[in-house]
């Protein structure tokens, strides 16, 4: 079992992640570090980067051969899903630093963004991977990551619900957005990593 | 058996290389991630340009004409870059197939920078169209704080279309060198850090008048003129002019975007093409140095406040 279990470990895409999340360990540093008013996006940036590292987790390179194996899709990526704890380690310790440097900011509130993010990078791995790209992470991490970024920047509804959780009066709907999104990603993620050969969702109409 | 190799002749190279540029001209002109980026910067032309909730009398209009660059310099500057990378990268996952073809590294290279043109020609159709949006409806002078009207050009007009296209030179850089799986995301992070500290940090948290603080807010492809005490729900009452020279820094900007060519042409060049382009860098690196000098040198020499009555003065350390 522990042969088989390093097996499995190895085929897992430590590099891509190890590097998105190393990214975003050094930006929580600068956003620690700095004294200046780009903190605060420094912090957005590293989150973006977590969300980039979650997406390189369903990267495998040999997909088109091993779905051929007896073991599921759905099996495979379970075992990697637990390589987002990396990306999602470096985000709750990062936000720590920098709620410890600057009290003064509700940081503590970001981690259901942070969540969202590594929810968003999954999930649009997961989208990929159903369309055929046995490493989508490239693409993924790089879409997520600015994607992300450019949502939680232009705040496109925040009239109605701020995407950031800072304002008090808001902030139960921002969580509840937040958590939509969330369940969203899940779901869309156990679809997404449907085996190929799997019988479909819906009934196939027949044309008669 | 005797083997000879004929070299290409010129006239020949020429039109394989506008051939290819041509097709890697609709790869870029057609790929999603450009056309979103493209979308959402004429989205954000016309909502700051027409000034948002400003123009519906809501709030008082803020100085974010001068910020108009940001927007081709993020949606198709980074982004660009994102699509050259991924269209090099494309070019040399086929390296196999293209060694039988009879054309050598360095034209597909250069058919892929003469490609970037695309987002140049997007940044510069972004630029007339905040033109006419601001020239329908102008903005206040005091908010171009103690910028004249060359430099007001510069900001407005010309630096936006170098980093639209600054970008996906840079972009075609990374993807001949840097091959391993994340270069892509590592290099925008890098990129989107080197930029926003620059552009504010050396200012905010050093002497800003002080000889390296001026260097070091200008040492970036991508740099901010100003701030506003004002967000899009509270009026500005004063904006704060940065220190540097905006028509400098664009030729300095310019130079970056050489220097990308070059090293992306470096990589897999040979013969007397090797040597034109290393000279080429060592001369654009010459240049760039004095380009960065003159615009540290140049402009303000500390950050100046205007406020809506027309008065400046210099920013009060503390």
């Amino acid at each position: 079992m522990p042969r088989a279990a390093g097996r499995v470990l190895r085929t897992f895409p430590w590099p891509e992640v190890g590097i998105a999340s190393g990214l975003a360990a050094a930006l929580f540093a600068a956003a620690t570090a700095l004294t200046s008013s780009i903190g605060f996006w420094l912090v957005l940036l590293a989150l973006a980067g977590c969300g980039g590292a979650a997406a390189y987790v369903l990267d495998e390179a040999s997909g088109p051969v091993v779905d051929a194996s007896p073991t599921s899709r759905r099996r495979r990526f379970g075992w990697r899903l637990g390589l987002v704890v990396v990306p999602a380690a470096v985000g709750v310790v990062g936000l720590a630093m920098v709620g410890t440097a600057d009290p003064a900011v509700p940081w503590r509130r970001l981690l259901l963004v942070l969540a969202g993010y590594l929810a968003i990078g999954v999930m649009t791995a997961a989208v990929l991977r159903s369309r055929g790209r046995a490493a989508p992470g490239d693409l993924a991490a790089v879409v997520v990551a600015l994607g992300t970024s450019l949502v939680v920047l232009v705040d496109p509804l925040h009239q109605w619900v701020p995407v950031l959780p800072y304002d008090v009066a808001g902030w139960s709907r921002t969580a509840a957005l937040w958590i939509l999104t969330i369940v969203a990603c899940v779901g869309a993620v156990i679809v997404g990593l449907r085996d190929p050969a799997a019988a479909p969702l819906l009934p196939r109409r027949t044309r008669h | 058996m005797t083997t000879m190799a004929l070299p290409l002749t010129a006239a020949r190279s020429r039109s394989s290389l506008s051939v290819l540029a041509w097709i890697e001209a609709k790869r870029f002109a057609r790929h999603p991630m450009f056309l979103v980026g493209l979308g959402l910067a004429v989205w954000a032309t016309v909502v700051i340009g027409s000034g948002g909730p400003a123009s519906r009398g809501e709030v008082a209009r803020g100085p974010e004409n001068l910020d108009f660059q940001v927007i081709p310099g993020f949606l198709v500057g980074v982004f660009g870059f994102v699509v050259a990378a991924r269209l090099t990268r494309s070019t040399s996952r086929s390296q196999e197939v293209m060694r039988g073809a009879p054309l050598s590294d360095t034209v597909r290279t250069a058919a892929l920078c003469l490609a970037c043109l695309v987002p140049m020609s997007a940044g510069l159709a972004l630029v007339l169209l905040h033109a006419a949006i601001v020239t329908s409806d102008p903005p206040e002078e005091w908010i171009y704080g103690t910028y004249g009207s060359l430099e007001q050009v510069v900001i407005v007009g010309v630096l936006p279309v170098i980093f639209s296209v600054g970008g996906p030179l840079l972009g075609v850089a990374v993807g001949r060198w840097l091959r391993f799986p994340g270069a892509i995301l590592l290099c925008v992070g890098i990129l989107l850090f080197w930029c926003a500290w620059a552009a504010y940090s050396p200012i905010e948290s050093m002497d800003a008048s002080s000889p390296l603080s001026r260097v070091l807010h200008l040492l970036t492809p991508y740099t901010a003129w100003g701030q506003a005490d004002g967000d899009g729900d509270v009026p500005s009452t004063e904006f704060t002019s940065f220190t540097g020279s905006p028509v400098w820094f664009a030729l300095w900007a310019l130079a970056l975007c050489g220097l990308a060519v070059c090293a992306a042409l470096w990589r897999g060049a040979e013969g007397r093409g090797r040597v034109i382009v290393g000279r080429s860098f060592v001369g654009l690196s010459v240049a760039a140095l004095v380009f960065l000098g003159l615009a540290a040198m140049g402009g303000n020499d500390e950050p100046m406040v205007t406020t809506p009555d027309g008065v400046t003065r210099v920013v009060q350390s503390e």
